[in-house]
């Protein structure tokens, strides 16, 4: 069975009419990395949003179906606790909430939600620690609110502590390599490919072709004026990288 | 960090329903109902207070009698009948009171037991004395001995009318004169019972002192008057928290605490106030104006108040500060939530009188359903206030589109070398901040017990540990049903 | 405030004040059209309830007017002749339309104004035609909370009316010149102005308060009403700077339109007990106000500022922006509001005020306050008092500034601060040289005190 099946998907942003997914289809199967590249203004964002059900998108047409489920048809915080990670592309900062406090909170509701006691507090601590130096996030960034005063680079690996604490099924990365140096870009992608497993899937949002040198992923969509140009395997995404966007976008428009 | 899931668990548990809402059915002692000479009379001759303390009473009610309730605060309210309210109510027992927990009534224990608050001392949580008032009586004071042995006085304002005349003589009225305002010269004169403290010079006391207030009576006013005098060079951490049962009718709480902090002493003075607030529909619920003011009269002494305020229908209340002795520090932590239609208007007073003294505000104010909350706060440097500085920061979040979040600071200067900065902000929790919690499967009631816990954390830092855990949960509590 | 009352007030304000500025009903013009008879018995009653306010009232906390009931005021009778002239401390704007008043009448209007553009004497306008003002005057104010504004009511005499018709833009400053002269015994007087913005019209006007030489106590109560229809843009720029035996009180309130923009800039030097009130109502959408000013006082002075900003409306933004720098004797009070009312979404409103205190015996009382009923708003407010930053004042003397001068340079320097943003150039460098002036002023006094 598909951990994700997209079908013919249509979005808008609300209070306009202005469609930008004009029918989005695509499947992944456990274990899978698919990415989707895309210009500014593809609609790359909302695909992300609408998959994690960010008040403000109205989906107008098609369907989503994750792990067998109608996930269009569950709050944002059912799908999260289903398993659904968004790394965001901007995260945000929390004044006076603890990151490691933060992390706690969602890890008891997913067990909470799943019927299983809480997380002892020194089980927490040691898979958090073990984690953080993993991805080389410092201790005292865990005692910091979240996100508050994080560098770029460190907002990013604190996503990727999150989605390693947190053990999603599916994984949306959204622009996760925007704002990061080299050094930066290659813990993070380390961090991702630590969790590459047979079970789970990603889905790796990206305008750069970069990223994909060290994600590499199964399938590449190319993402242009709201729907899925092309898809292909990695090559696609260095045929890109040579040729640009131009000529996917002409080809839509034709 | 614990605090947060036990929050989630709190709501579970409670789910909406005020969780100090019973009643305990107890035989109780009342005066009849009603305000005259003859009940303040009543009240001094039950507790056999000397002539004076009586002269006093009657000073005040004399005055009450001539003055009108003050009506400059953003909170409405329905005209309150003051002969229609007990003024004393107490436990029956068999004597005046109990020598030792032993008789004290065990339905008694167990409603504090209810309220999280076990009196029996091997039974407590380590290092707090308690002082249990119940509606207008002191009904059983912990760890008295061991305090006595270190020269701490720790008693109900009526034991300390008794066995310590001249302290009482000397400072009671001191810092709240009888005629300050309405509601504390209505305390003065029908003042019931209360907790006394004194801590003798140099003594660093080991335990934080907490009294519980408790109305239970139907139709009582609780008029409790709270005196804490720190003598030179020493240090007292002291604690309060209050609830009330549930009822349809108002009831008021006009309490008055008086601190005194001698040269080098330091008060810590930290409140968890969660009396009844109604119902979502402003039914019920306890009118809770209340006058506390700390004066730092040496040099060098520090009175810090420290507040959770979530209960109450009506809330007036102004911590304050006279900072008389020179580098005397005055500080005040607040966190106040309002819901539902819960009304409160409070902050504090710095008045800066010595050189070099300062004074630190950091206010929260949570709005949320139809509730209007006011800050209202007042630094005044005086001619003499020579170097003395003060910082107040003053936040207000919306939580919802039908409440209210008003700031209200007056700032008087009158010495060029005072420095005064005041800086206020009013917002709600952004739609990212909440979607974010909720992408990583946080529901959303919870999410924003987390967000507003997390916009408060400045203030609730700054409470004692075993406090600190209680007004976490109370901040998850108080909002339940403001969002979605 | 605007709380419920609770209990029923033993002290409710209806005593009248026995002062000499208690009018006599009877003193009321009798030949007026009904309207306007209305509108100054409304006035009166509102006085007479209320009374002169007293430190007991919130709005007059910090502004004392008790001392006025000393004086012997007699109402101006607008007998004084129109050489009473122009005060030699008003603004020097060569490049303006010039209006003078005398104790709040005019004497002097320009000769040619741009089509479009009417500046009338009120009580010419109230004989000869008050069809063209009964919409507008009392309608735009709400005086019924304002003792000394509803007194205005029901003796204002006259005043400037100032049209602009839609579309027209000002080409140059009108500048609005106001003595108050009273050569031979202390003189009250109730100036009234109307100021209307037809859709996108656009103008400056600049307005000097001054006192003839020679004058006994004067005290001018004006009110001003503006309204400002959609799009319609107005910088409102104020010198008041009257002389050491004036009281000068002020209340001005604007209505403002979708879209339009009111700039107001408030300098005030001079007077003995000056209260500047503005009242500015947002009432249509992407509406904007902006209230700057500074203030600078000496012995004998107080000044007060009372700003409230109402964002009646979504997508309204105000800013309040005022420094006052107060020497010795002098009391400065700043109270500014502003209310977010329920439903004004996405409003977006600031308020700073910061104070300077030069010496011992200056006071400063300040009252930011916010009243907010709508959650989706982005409101501040910052207050600062204190003494000049010694860190600076020794830099500059390790730089070998004389202490004066060095202070003298940072008491401008805080003020240019804010100086600096009001949106007429030639305006600007007159309110400029103007706190230069006065800032040469303070070195006939020697500095002491607070180093």
């Amino acid at each position: 069975m598909a951990l994700l099946d997209i079908k013919d998907l249509h979005a808008t942003v609300e209070d306009d009419t202005k469609a930008i997914l004009k029918g989005i289809s695509l499947t992944i199967k456990p274990g899978e990395v698919h990415a989707v590249m895309g210009p500014n203004g593809a609609g790359k964002s909302t695909l992300s949003n609408v998959i994690a059900g960010r008040p403000g998108y109205t989906v107008t047409g098609g369907s989503i179906t994750y792990d067998g489920q109608d996930l269009l048809a569950m709050e944002a915080d059912e799908r999260a606790r289903a398993g659904v990670f968004l790394a965001f592309q901007y995260p945000v900062e929390i004044p006076g909430v603890a990151t490691a406090t933060f992390l706690k909170t969602a890890l008891n509701a997913r067990r909470k939600a799943n019927g299983e006691p809480e997380i002892e507090a020194l089980d927490f601590m040691k898979m958090m620690k073990a984690n953080a130096k993993r991805l080389g996030v410092p201790d005292d960034m865990l005692k910091r609110p979240v996100n508050v005063g994080f560098s770029g680079g460190e907002k990013k690996r604190a996503e990727v502590l999150q989605m390693a604490m947190l053990e999603p099924r599916l994984c949306v990365l959204d622009e996760t390599d925007s704002g990061l140096d080299i050094d930066a870009l290659k813990v993070v992608a380390d961090g991702v490919n630590a969790l590459r497993t047979p079970e789970r899937g990603m889905l790796v949002i990206t305008h750069y072709q970069r990223l994909l040198n060290y994600i590499v992923p199964d399938v590449v969509h190319v993402l242009a004026g709201g729907r899925i140009v092309k898809s292909g395997d990695r090559t696609l995404a260095e045929e890109l990288e040579a040729k640009g966007y131009g000529a996917f976008t002409e080809a839509t428009a034709a | 960090m614990a605090a947060t899931q036990d929050t989630i668990d709190r709501i579970a548990e409670v789910s909406g329903a005020y969780k100090y809402g019973f009643v305990t059915e107890i035989e109780s002692e009342k005066a009849p109902k009603g305000l005259n000479e003859d009940i303040i009379r009543f009240i001094s001759a039950k507790k056999a207070e000397p002539e004076w303390l009586l002269d006093w009473r009657l000073k005040a009610y004399r005055f009450w009698l001539t003055m009108s309730e003050p009506d400059w605060a953003k909170v409405g309210y329905p005209p309150i009948d003051y002969q229609d309210a007990y003024y004393y109510a107490a436990p029956k027992s068999k004597d005046d009171a109990p020598k030792s927990l032993d008789e004290v009534d065990p339905e008694l224990l167990r409603t504090y037991e209810k309220l999280g608050i076990p009196l029996r001392e091997q039974e407590m949580l380590a290092g707090v004395a308690v002082d249990a008032v119940f509606d207008s009586v002191s009904v059983a004071t912990t760890y008295k001995k061991k305090l006595e042995e270190m020269g701490v006085i720790f008693c109900s304002i009526s034991e300390a009318v008794r066995r310590y005349p001249d302290l009482i003589q000397k400072y009671l009225g001191s810092i709240v004169p009888y005629s300050d305002n309405f509601f504390a010269t209505l305390n003065s004169a029908v003042f019931t019972d209360g907790s006394f403290v004194y801590v003798p010079k140099g003594l660093r006391c080991p335990m934080e002192l907490s009294t519980y207030f408790r109305i239970n009576e139907r139709d009582t006013g609780q008029f409790e008057r709270t005196l804490i005098i720190a003598d030179a060079g020493s240090y007292v951490s002291y604690l309060e928290g209050c609830t009330a049962p549930q009822r349809d009718e108002n009831q008021l709480h006009a309490a008055v605490v008086e601190l005194v902090a001698l040269d080098d002493a330091e008060i810590k003075y930290s409140t968890v106030q969660n009396w009844y607030p109604g119902d979502a529909e402003g039914k019920g619920g306890i009118y809770n104006f209340v006058t506390k003011r700390g004066a730092c009269r040496g040099r060098n002494s520090k009175i810090s108040w420290t507040q959770v305020e979530t209960g109450s229908a009506v809330t007036w209340k102004y911590p304050s500060c006279v900072l008389q002795g020179d580098n005397s520090v005055g500080e005040f932590y607040s966190v106040a939530i309002t819901n539902n239609a819960q009304q409160a208007d409070t902050g504090t007073k710095m008045i800066h009188i010595g050189k070099n003294t300062r004074s630190r505000i950091i206010s929260k104010g949570i709005s949320a359903g139809r509730a209007d909350q006011t800050y209202r706060g007042l630094v005044r440097m005086m001619p003499k206030a020579e170097g003395a500085r003060n910082y107040t920061q003053c936040d207000s979040l919306l939580i919802g589109d039908r409440c209210g979040a008003h700031t209200v600071p007056y700032i008087e200067s009158r010495n060029p070398t005072a420095q005064v900065e005041h800086e206020a902000t009013t917002s709600r929790i952004s739609d990212d901040q909440l979607f974010y919690c909720l992408q990583r499967g946080i529901p959303e009631e919870d999410a924003v017990a987390l967000i507003v816990n997390g916009f408060c954390k400045e203030v609730l830092q700054t409470l004692p540990m075993e406090f600190a855990v209680e007004a976490q949960k109370l901040v998850g509590i108080s909002l339940e049903g403001s969002v979605g | 405030m605007t709380q419920t009352r609770m209990t029923d007030p033993t002290r409710a304000e209806t005593t009248t004040e026995m002062s000499p500025l208690a009018p006599d009903p009877g003193a009321l013009a009798a030949d007026e059209p009904g309207w306007l008879a209305d509108l100054r018995r409304a006035g009166l009653s509102v006085y007479r309830a209320r009374g002169l306010p007293t430190v007991k009232v919130e709005a007059w906390k910090y502004t004392n007017l008790a001392g006025l009931k000393k004086i012997p005021f007699v109402l101006d009778d607008g007998s004084l002749p129109a050489a009473a002239g122009r005060g030699a401390l008003a603004l020097a704007l060569a490049d303006a339309h010039e209006i003078t008043l005398v104790n709040g009448r005019p004497v002097a209007v320009p000769d040619s104004l741009p089509a479009g553009v009417r500046v009338v004497s009120l009580a010419h306008l109230l004989e000869t035609e008050p069809a063209a003002v009964e919409p507008h005057l009392g309608r735009l104010a709400d005086l019924s909370d304002a003792p000394m504004g509803s007194l205005n009511a029901a003796l204002m005499a006259d005043g400037v009316v100032i049209q602009v018709d839609a579309g027209v833009a000002l080409d140059r400053p009108l500048h609005l010149v106001t003595v108050t002269a009273a050569p031979d015994q202390a003189r009250h007087m109730h100036p009234r102005h109307l100021v209307i913005l037809g859709e996108g019209a656009d103008a400056t006007l600049v307005e000097s308060r001054v006192t003839a030489a020679g004058a006994a106590e004067t005290l001018s109560n004006a009110v001003t009403e503006i309204r400002l229809e959609a799009r319609a843009r107005l910088r409102h720029l104020r010198f008041v700077n009257p002389g050491p035996d004036a009281v000068d009180l002020d209340l001005t309130e604007a209505v403002l339109a979708e879209q339009a923009h009111y700039e107001a800039f408030g300098l005030t030097l001079g007077g003995r007990l000056v209260r500047n009130e503005s009242r500015v109502r947002l009432r249509g959408s992407g509406a904007d106000a902006r209230l700057h000013g500074a203030y600078g006082l000496r012995a004998g002075q107080h000044a007060d500022t009372t700003l409230i900003v109402d964002h009646a409306v979504p997508d309204t933004t105000s800013d309040q922006l005022y420094k006052g720098v107060v020497d010795e004797g002098g009391k400065g009070v700043f109270q500014g509001k502003v209310i977010v009312r329920r439903d004004a979404q996405r409003s977006d409103g600031n308020q700073l005020h910061k104070a300077l205190l030069l010496s011992r015996n200056a006071e400063v009382y300040t009252k930011p306050e916010l009243e907010i009923y709508a959650d989706d708003v982005k409101c501040s407010h910052g207050a600062t008092a204190g003494e000049m930053d010694m860190d600076q004042l020794f830099y500059l003397m390790a730089r070998g500034l004389a202490e004066a001068d060095a202070r003298a340079l940072l008491v401008e320097a805080f003020l240019d601060d804010v100086v600096e943003s009001v949106p007429e150039g030639p305006v600007r460098d007159a309110f400029l040289s103007a706190v230069r002036a006065w800032q040469a002023g303070r070195h006939a006094v020697t500095w002491e005190g607070s180093a």
